[in-house]
């Protein structure tokens, strides 16, 4: 069984095509790589699997099954950047907020989420910072918030936006362990990433994208310097021009009517 | 002497007055105060219709008129802002103006209807507490009461998406559906505050009590009831104000003494208050002054000197002579010097330990600069002079572990222990 299939996957932001026909399947307990340059659509691509972005075209699978059956099974770790951390709220607080369900709206955290939020908080080495405001962190700290949060989620596969970003060298080994010791425990990670320096040799799969597939599969096999001149190289002159008229005379990316087989 | 009637009012007031605290506080962080602005404008021609069509200043027809109208300004927002490419805060300005434009044309053809003037509507510009009946403190008692339970049952969601809302779309809550609920619960609060407050400044009820409370508390549910209490003392107080004087509107005594709160919140709230943050700089420059003082006359030591005279002290460190006499006094007040008959200063026992101390610490981390840093000798010492102010004990122990106990600095001094 596969962890994620992508179909087809299409995603325009006003027309602008950032992510255009994407396929593949990825497997189960690896660290995955989503890499690319700016802009080459990874963090499209995760929200586009959390459906948090509008498909033009394509589907997803998580786990052989449609999104909404697997929520419970999938935890997605936003980029850093993304919320205030001003917000008044503890790094308990937050990693409590992987306990919340929408099947649970009105009950109360019970003794078992208590632990499994402690625990999550514990594998992440913030115990001694649990009720500090979460501005009161470090970069690595909050990223490693955001881990925690996941973690108490208790999923199988996570997704995780650019965890390394703005993290130090010392942060940055910390969540690779973390990441490697949730792998050895079966569960699948998906980390977009942008480049490809000393992180990328510890993951096991690799997606190479610059808004179309390049290339992906087992690390050894992907990193041709022919895939990575693809990948790297600069955006095509002359797909970039067409991504930038259809844009401009705010064409459909799909002709209407058309179905994906 | 108090009537029953006012105490319904005050009642009333301190209701109203705290659920818009409390439902302020996810405008506020949700970034979103301009809107309850643009919302409370927007309430005005609800206001005007529903009169026209009860025919009388009915509190129902009036938060009807007022809900349908603020929940319909807040998707002319939303629509402009998406299709039209104009920005969201020139979206904002605009629905503000033509809707509060729309229903002052509407409240100037009610006025002129029988039973127009005795209703008082021009009153919802401005807010005032003594045209509240009765029926109209009861009915919007009982939906300030609504939005509050509303609110304590939908916290996880309204937390969750108000701090991070793709996460909460990812774990499948229904994050539009949330929202729209809160702006209805925001809409309503401001409606029902209306009367009592005003369409001007209404917005200043919803926002100002969250934004004193943030710097009180670090936690959403104890911030959210300061910011209640803020919002209860204002309206309450602006509401008793208003009503010494026969003319006097409500809303304008409510923003005073909001005013007022914030003004003592920015001054004494704990760590980022002014006096707060005074006290912290000035407590660090003493301890700058006094440490580099000790260093000057462990510095002289160095050189066989073993007391000092002003004069010689400043010789050796450039210093304003004011802050050096004032540091000298409180040292040895401390007990670290001790001052001759002759004006000589010298280091006490305890004085010269933590002189040493803090000699030792700038050596050893000009020692680190140079050595694990790779700074260069002569770009150290600036450095070196803030950080030795800084580091405490534990860190002292890395260092010294880290540099395995050295003897000398870069500038071959003796580094003392």
């Amino acid at each position: 069984m596969n962890s994620i299939e992508v179909h087809n996957l299409t995603v325009a932001y006003q027309q602008l095509p950032v992510l255009w026909d994407v396929d593949f399947e990825l497997p189960k307990g690896q660290i995955i790589g989503i890499v690319g340059p700016n802009g080459s659509g990874k963090s499209t691509l995760l929200k586009a699997i959390m459906e948090l972005v509008p498909l033009s075209s394509g589907y997803v699978k998580i786990l052989d099954k449609s999104l909404d059956q697997m929520r419970k099974h999938v935890a997605y770790v936003p980029q850093r950047e993304t919320v205030d951390w001003n917000f008044p709220a503890s790094v308990r607080d937050v990693v409590k907020m992987g306990r919340y369900q929408p099947g649970r709206l009105f009950k109360r955290l019970t003794d078992l989420d208590n632990q499994l939020v402690d625990e999550a908080i514990e594998k992440v080495k913030l115990t001694p910072f649990a009720n500090r405001q979460i501005g009161q962190l470090s970069g690595g700290q909050q990223q490693r918030v955001f881990i925690a949060r996941a973690l108490a989620q208790g999923a199988d596969v996570y997704l995780m936006d650019e965890p390394f970003v703005g993290v130090d060298v010392a942060t940055e080994k910390a969540i690779m362990d973390l990441l490697q010791a949730m792998r050895d425990e079966g569960k699948t990670i998906v980390v977009v990433h942008h480049d490809l320096q000393a992180v990328t040799a510890n993951f096991d799969y690799l997606v190479l994208l610059n808004t179309r597939l390049i290339a992906h599969g087992a690390i050894g096999d992907v990193l041709t310097s022919e895939n990575l001149q693809a990948t790297y190289g600069g955006q095509l002159n002359l797909f970039a021009q067409l991504q930038q008229i259809i844009q401009e005379k705010d064409f459909p990316i799909r002709e209407k009517g058309f179905e994906d087989k | 002497m108090i009537s029953s009637t006012l105490l319904l009012v005050l009642f009333g007031l301190a209701v109203i007055s705290s659920v818009a605290g409390v439902v302020g506080c996810y405008a506020f962080l949700r970034k979103r105060t301009l809107i309850g602005d643009a919302v409370s404008h927007a309430v005005l021609p609800g206001v005007a219709i529903g009169f026209m069509l009860s025919g009388t200043k009915d509190p129902i027809a009036l938060l009807l008129g007022g809900l349908f109208f603020g929940y319909i300004s807040i998707i002319s927002i939303d629509l402009i802002h998406r299709k039209s490419k104009l920005s969201e805060d020139t979206a904002i300005a605009i629905v503000t103006t033509v809707y509060f434009a729309l229903g002052s044309v509407l409240l100037s053809v009610v006025s002129s209807m029988e039973n127009g003037q005795q209703a008082g509507l021009k009153n919802f510009l401005f807010g005032k507490v003594a045209t509240l009946t009765e029926l109209d403190i009861w009915v919007f008692s009982f939906a300030a009461i609504v939005v509050l339970v509303a609110v304590v049952l939908f916290f996880k969601p309204f937390s969750l998406i108000s701090f991070n809302k793709d996460f909460a779309a990812a774990q499948g809550w229904k994050t539009n559906n949330y929202e729209t609920l809160i702006s209805v619960l925001t809409v309503l609060v401001i409606t029902i505050g209306l009367q009592a407050v005003g369409v001007v400044l209404m917005s200043a009820l919803l926002i100002a009590p969250a934004a004193a409370a943030r710097y009180w508390t670090n936690s959403l549910p104890k911030m959210m009831i300061i910011s209640a209490l803020f919002g209860i003392l204002s309206g309450v107080g602006g509401g008793l104000l208003s009503l010494v004087g026969e003319d006097m509107p409500t809303g304008p005594w409510v923003v005073m003494i909001l005013f007022f709160f914030t003004m003592l919140t920015l001054l004494f709230a704990p760590k980022k208050g002014y006096f707060a943050i005074r006290r912290r700089t000035q407590s660090n420059e003493r301890k700058i002054n006094e440490e580099n003082v000790l260093k000057i006359l462990h510095q002289l030591g160095e050189m066989g000197k073993e007391e000092a005279s002003i004069g010689e002290m400043l010789d050796k460190r450039r210093m304003d002579t004011t802050v050096l006499l004032k540091t000298i006094k409180t040292l040895k007040k401390e007990g670290f010097i001790e001052v001759k008959d002759s004006k000589k200063i010298r280091l006490t026992e305890n004085g010269k330990i933590e002189a040493m101390r803090v000699v030792r610490l700038h050596r050893l981390w000009e020692l680190y600069l140079t050595q694990q840093l790779k700074f260069k000798e002569d770009h150290i010492h600036g450095t070196a002079e803030t950080i030795e102010h800084l580091i405490t004990d534990e860190l002292e122990e890395a260092l010294l572990k880290e540099l395995d106990y050295p003897d000398m600095d870069p500038h071959a001094k003796k580094i003392p222990y």
